[in-house]
């Protein structure tokens, strides 16, 4: 009957005594429970160690990423400083280059004999400048203010405090000089083909532009019939003698006692020629009779650089 | 206490610890390096985009150089004042080195503003020949200083056969304080 009451108390059949017992598997809790402890413990302060390792070595990688990121600012700082500097570079340089004439006068004369027949002449040439004034810009003031449906008016934007009260405006940069230039030629012809050949050839010019006959009619010169005419012509805004391959006409050989000092020769150019206005070589119609005298060699000037 | 009791606390406590620390400290922490390494490859991209960005830097001073140069090589043409007496010294020896005459030569009452230069015009009246005249433009053009012939009328010469008379505006230009110009 003991040893089955023993039994139930959970140690068996032991003999020892209950309080050792129990103690021993107290002990053995704690010691189980303790170890457990330390376990989770370490995993927990492992796992610590481990993220503030990952974590300082972020902020490392992170603080050299930012220190060469300010590096790079600071480079685009420049650079932003630089393409500020051209760009006020280019506006300087448009306003000083736009005192070059982009065609000059001579290339210009060049191409308007050179396109033109041998049996016209020209008695007159005209170029008028026209200077285009660009429009100031819209000035801040309140009456520029839109005015309400209500018939109230809008609430005056502060003023900044300017002289005089008036808001202060940046300074107006200068702004190169614009023009456009009117081209009017009247001539003398035998046929009103030669006028019209005459057209076709300065409207292949590439520093024209809108070449328009206005007028051709009959004119007696000295007995002889000829054809008056007027051309008018623009020159093109972006006309640059430069980019232009200009017309090269092989003429006769040079007339006698004018010749060309050849210090006074542009590169490549032999001489114009002299069928320009008032040139004696160049008379469209002649008296029976008179001596017609050769003109001498021309060819326009060479391209400049 | 009873020891189930206990126990069962000591592995609520034990059970806690991890999750109340990988929630308190891990997470956000976690969480906080996610978010740096983000930004470090942002930073990394935007980096690359910046190097090749400054790498343009070099050519962009070598162009403002060769922008200032070309300005400057302007600019030294322009004189400090009008030297009307060396225009006319100029113009006049070349008409007479061309074969022309210079009847007329007349400086217009303002100047005007071109930008950052002043422009004075003067009223030219030339005759001779056109041959002449095309040598004058010509020897003109290659003067040091800056002209420009922005109105021009020729025609014949009613007197002489075979010349011509031509009336020209010569703008010259020179360096000049444009603010007091009107």
């Amino acid at each position: 009957m003991i040893p089955s009451k023993k039994k139930t108390d959970g140690f068996g059949s032991s003999f020892l005594p209950k309080d050792y017992l129990e103690k021993k598997v107290e002990r053995r809790t704690g010691l189980i429970t303790l170890s457990l402890f330390c376990i989770v413990m370490f995993g927990v302060v492992a796992a610590f160690f481990v993220t503030n390792r990952q974590w300082s070595e972020v902020k490392t990688r992170q603080q050299e990423i930012n220190s060469q990121y300010t590096l790079e600012a600071k480079k685009i700082e420049q650079l932003k400083m630089l393409e500020a500097q051209k760009q006020e570079m280019m506006e300087k340089a448009d306003i000083t280059t736009a005192l070059i004439e982009k065609v000059p006068r001579s290339i210009l004369m060049a191409e308007l004999i050179n396109r033109m027949p041998d049996e016209l002449t020209l008695t007159e040439l005209k170029l008028v400048s026209k200077r285009i004034k660009e429009a100031p810009a819209p000035k801040a003031s309140g009456k520029a203010t839109p005015r309400s449906i209500a018939g109230k008016l809008p609430a005056a934007p502060a003023k900044p405090a300017g002289k005089a009260g008036e808001p202060e405006l940046p300074p107006e940069k200068p702004k190169p000089p614009k023009m456009e230039f009117t081209l009017s030629l009247v001539g003398l012809s035998q046929t009103d083909a030669l006028v019209a050949d005459y057209q076709a050839s300065l409207q292949q010019c590439p520093l024209l532009s809108q070449v328009d006959l206005m007028y051709s009619g009959e004119v007696i010169v000295d007995e002889v019939s000829l054809r008056k005419f007027r051309i008018e012509a623009q020159l093109k805004p972006a006309a640059d003698a430069r980019q232009i391959e200009p017309l090269h006409v092989p003429r006769l050989a040079a007339r006698p006692g004018s010749a060309v000092p050849t210090d006074l020769q542009a590169p490549g150019d032999k001489a114009l020629g002299s069928r320009g206005i008032g040139s004696k070589g160049s008379e469209p119609a002649r008296k029976p009779g008179t001596k017609h005298q050769a003109p001498p060699v021309a060819t326009v000037p060479e391209k400049k650089e | 206490m009873n020891s189930t009791i206990r126990q069962t606390f000591f592995f609520a406590v034990l059970l806690a610890v991890p999750i109340a620390s990988f929630f308190l400290v891990f997470k956000p922490q976690n969480d906080e390096i996610a978010r740096a390494k983000l930004e470090i490859d942002h930073k990394k991209a935007l980096l690359e985009k910046l190097r090749v960005a400054t790498s343009q830097t070099e050519d962009l001073q070598r162009a403002n150089q060769a922008i200032r140069e070309s300005i400057d090589s302007i600019q030294a043409r322009l004189p400090t004042g009008k030297e009307m007496d060396d225009v006319l010294r100029q113009v006049s020896s070349l008409a007479g080195k061309t074969g022309l005459k210079v009847p007329h030569f007349k400086k217009a009452d303002k100047s005007i503003s071109a930008g950052l230069a002043m422009e004075q015009p003067i009223e030219v009246e030339i005759t001779g020949d056109f041959d002449g005249f095309y040598r004058f433009l010509l020897e003109l053009e290659q003067l040091p200083r800056i002209t420009r012939i922005p109105d021009l009328a020729i025609t014949r010469s009613e007197k002489v056969d075979g010349e011509m008379d031509a009336k020209f505006t010569l703008s010259i230009y020179y360096e000049g304080d444009a603010s007091n110009q009107p």
